[in-house]
C-alpha cells in the first residue's frame, strides 16, 4: 500500500491488513480440508476422490473401501492433524515465549521428556491401572517437568538467557534421551519394540482410540495458544518490554508452559516423537505472513495439519517400505530448513 | 500525574545499585536525570516501572503504590522506552506501534476506530508514518528509536520514562525529539523523566534536573540551579562554562575535560 499520511490511510491500512489476514486464514483452513480429502484417496486401496465422497456419503456401497476410510484412513489423518497443528503452534510459542528463533519441543528437550514419560508408562505398565491415560498422561506430565526445569535453568533473577536456554534444552533432552535408551537396554523384548517404535515418531498405529486420547488435551492447549497471540506477539520483544506494555509475563509463562505440555503431551501419546515440524512450520509460514501471531497461529494450525497430512502419506506410501513419519520429518526437515536459512536470512532476521 | 518515590534502595545481588532514593515529579515536569555509567539512573526507572522490586522504599502514582497496582495499570500510567529495542522477530513498524494499545485491551474505548487514532498521532508526532509498513529490522537504529517512542505514546500514558531517547538519532532528530518531549509535557501534561548523558541537550531542554552520584541522589532541582559548574565537575570530572542565550531563552553549555581534576 502507499505511504500512510493521514487517518485514513492508517484505517485503510487496517482494513486492508484484516482482509489480507482473513483471506490468508481462511485459505490455509480450505487447503487443509482439500489436502485431507485428496489424501483419503492414498493407499493400498485404490479410491477415487469421487469414490471417497460416494463411500462418505452413501452413495457408493464398498463395505471395504467404507472400512479403509472410516476406520483406517481418516482416524489417522485426523490424529496427522492434530499432532501437526500441535506441534507447530507449540513451537510457534515457544519461539515467542522465548525470545528464540531456534525454540521448539524437540530442540528445548520436552519431546524427549514427554517420550521418556510415555516410555516409562509401558515399561511399567501403568496402562493396566490408570487405563489409556496413562501414556499421555505421563507424557504430559513429563513434558511440565521437562519445560520447568528448563526455564529453572536459563532464567535468572534478572532474566532469560537464549543461549543458556537452549543448552540447557539440549541437556535437557540428552539426559530424557539416555533414560529412554536404558529403559530399552533392561525391559522385555516387546516392550522395548513399543518404545522404539515411539521414539521414531509414527501413525502406523494411530485409529479412533488415539484419537480421542489426544483431541481434548490437543485442542485445548491450541486453544490456549489461539488466546494468547496479542500477548505473545508482545512478550517476543522481551520480557521487560512485555512486562513494559502490561503483559503479565510470570502468568503467561505459566500458561504457556501448561499450553505446550497438553499439545505436545498429547501428541507424542499418539505418534511419539517427531522431529523439526515444531522448528519448521512456523519459520515457513513467518515467511509467508509475517511474524504478527493474530494470523500467524491459525496459520500453524491448518499449515501444521497440512505439512504433518503430506509428510504421513509420503512416509506410507512413497517408499516400499512404510517409514515412520519422524524419520522423514527429521530427513526432509534438517536439510530443508538449512536451505531456508541460507537463502532468505535477510528476510528472517534482517 | 504526580510521582513520588521515596527512600528507594535497589540492590542486584546484594550489590547495592541504588541508595535511599527520594524525589518527587509533578504533572507536566520533563525531569533529566544524569550521572556517570553504573549511577543507577537505568535501574531507577526499572524502579519506578516496577520492573525491579525495590529492596526497601515506595514508588507512588498520584497516591498510589506501584506494587499495589497490576502490570496493565502501570502501563496505562508509565510507559518505558529502553535503551534497546529487543524485537527478534520481523514485525511492521504498525504492528510494533500498535502494541503499545495493548494495556487499554478491557477498556470500552478499545475500538479500531479509537485505536487507529491514537497510533496516527503516535506515528505522526513521533515521525514514523514514512515507514509504517516497512519491517522493523529494514531501519536505521534512529528510525528504530523513534517507532520505540511511538509504541510508548500509544499506550496514552501519563508518565514517560526516557532511557537515552537521543541515543542513535542525527542531530536534527534530537532536537525534533526534545521538542516533541516538551511538547507532550506541556499541550497534554505528561511527566517525563529522562535518562541521558547529553548534558547539553538536558541543559536546553528540562524543567529540572536530577544528578544521581554514588549510587544517590547528589543535586535535583531547577535546571538553572544544577548545571553548575561546580556540581557538573563533582559528577562527571568535567569543566564546563555555562552561558544564557537570550536568543533562544536556553542555557548552553561549554563542556571540556580538566584531567588534572580527575579523581584516581
Amino acid at each position: 500500500m502507499d505511504e500512510i499520511k493521514c487517518l485514513d490511510d492508517v484505517k485503510e491500512y487496517q482494513r486492508h491488513k484484516c482482509r489480507r489476514n482473513a483471506f490468508m486464514i481462511s485459505g490455509s483452513a480450505v487447503g487443509l480440508v482439500a489436502v485431507f480429502f485428496v489424501m483419503l484417496t492414498v493407499g493400498n486401496y485404490d479410491l477415487s476422490v469421487g469414490e471417497v465422497f460416494g463411500i462418505l456419503f452413501g452413495s457408493i456401497s464398498d463395505d471395504t473401501g467404507e472400512y479403509v476410510l472410516k476406520d483406517v484412513r481418516i482416524p489417522r489423518l485426523l490424529c496427522a492433524i492434530l499432532v501437526g497443528a500441535a506441534l507447530s503452534t507449540s513451537g510457534l510459542s515457544m519461539q515467542s515465549l522465548f525470545k528464540n528463533p531456534m525454540a521448539s519441543p524437540s530442540v528445548l528437550g520436552i519431546s524427549s521428556g514427554a517420550a521418556f514419560g510415555a516410555a516409562l508408562a509401558m515399561a511399567f505398565g501403568a496402562g493396566s491401572v490408570l487405563g489409556s491415560f496413562a501414556i499421555p498422561g505421563m507424557a504430559f506430565l513429563f513434558c511440565f517437568i521437562t519445560m520447568g526445569a528448563v526455564y529453572m535453568i536459563a532464567r535468572t533473577k534478572y532474566g532469560l538467557a537464549s543461549v543458556t536456554l537452549l543448552l540447557a534444552g539440549i541437556a535437557m533432552g540428552a539426559f530424557f534421551s539416555g533414560l529412554v535408551s536404558l529403559m530399552q537396554y533392561i525391559v522385555r523384548d516387546d516392550v522395548l519394540a513399543s518404545i522404539v517404535y515411539w521414539t521414531m515418531g509414527s501413525f502406523n498405529n494411530c485409529g479412533w482410540t488415539s484419537f480421542r486420547l489426544a483431541v481434548i488435551p490437543i485442542i485445548a492447549g491450541i486453544l490456549i495458544f489461539l488466546f494468547s497471540t496479542r500477548e505473545l506477539n508482545i512478550v517476543s520483544a522481551g520480557e521487560d518490554q512485555a512486562s513494559n506494555m502490561g503483559v503479565n509475563v510470570k502468568r503467561l509463562r505459566i500458561v504457556i508452559i501448561v499450553a505446550t505440555s497438553l499439545a505436545v503431551g498429547g501428541s507424542v501419546a499418539i505418534s511419539g516423537v517427531i522431529g523439526f515440524v515444531g522448528l519448521i512450520v512456523p519459520h515457513i509460514f513467518r515467511m509467508i505472513v509475517g511474524p504478527n501471531h493474530a494470523v500467524l497461529m491459525p496459520i500453524c494450525v491448518f499449515g501444521g495439519g497440512i505439512f504433518m497430512v503430506v509428510m504421513d502419506t509420503v512416509a506410507k506410501s512413497a517408499f516400499d517400505i512404510i517409514l515412520p513419519v519422524g524419520v522423514l520429518t527429521s530427513l526432509i526437515g534438517a536439510p530443508f530448513f538449512i536451505y531456508i536459512m541460507r537463502a532468505r536470512k535477510k528476510e528472517l532476521w534482517g | 500525574m504526580k510521582l513520588e518515590v521515596e527512600s528507594l534502595e535497589f540492590s542486584y545481588y546484594k550489590h547495592p545499585v541504588l541508595k535511599s532514593v527520594s524525589f518527587a515529579a509533578d504533572v507536566g515536569e520533563v525531569v533529566g536525570i544524569i550521572g556517570q555509567n553504573g549511577c543507577g539512573k537505568t535501574t531507577l526507572l526499572k524502579c519506578i516501572n516496577s520492573l525491579h522490586s525495590p529492596t526497601s522504599g515506595e514508588v507512588r502514582l498520584d497516591g498510589v503504590p506501584v506494587g499495589a497496582m497490576s502490570k496493565k495499570d502501570i502501563a496505562r500510567k508509565v510507559a518505558f522506552v529502553t535503551q534497546s529495542a529487543g524485537m527478534t522477530f520481523p514485525f511492521s513498524v504498525f504492528d510494533t506501534i500498535m502494541m503499545g494499545r495493548y494495556p487499554w485491551t478491557d477498556f470500552e474505548s478499545n475500538t479500531r476506530e479509537h485505536n487507529a487514532d491514537v497510533v496516527y498521532r503516535a506515528m505522526r508526532d513521533s515521525g514514523t508514518l514514512p515507514f509504517a509498513d516497512r519491517q522493523i529490522n529494514e531501519l536505521s537504529g534512529g528510525e528504530m528509536r523513534r517507532v520505540m517512542i511511538a509504541r510508548a505514546l500509544a499506550q496514552e500514558p501519563e508518565i514517560l520514562l526516557l532511557d537515552e531517547p537521543t541515543l542513535h538519532l542525527d542531530i536534527s532528530h534530537q532536537f525534533d525529539l526534545m521538542e516533541l518531549i516538551n511538547k507532550l509535557a506541556k499541550d497534554k501534561g505528561i511527566t517525563i523523566l529522562i535518562v541521558t548523558h547529553d548534558i547539553v541537550l538536558a541543559a536546553r531542554y528540562c524543567s529540572r534536573i536530577m544528578i544521581l552520584k554514588d549510587k544517590e541522589v547528589y543535586r535535583i532541582g531547577e535546571t538553572e540551579k544544577i548545571m553548575l559548574a561546580d556540581n557538573l565537575r563533582d559528577a562527571f570530572f568535567i569543566e564546563t562554562d555555562v552561558t544564557r542565550d537570550e536568543r533562544f531563552g536556553i542555557n548552553v553549555l561549554i563542556v571540556g575535560k580538566d584531567r588534572s581534576s580527575e579523581k584516581e
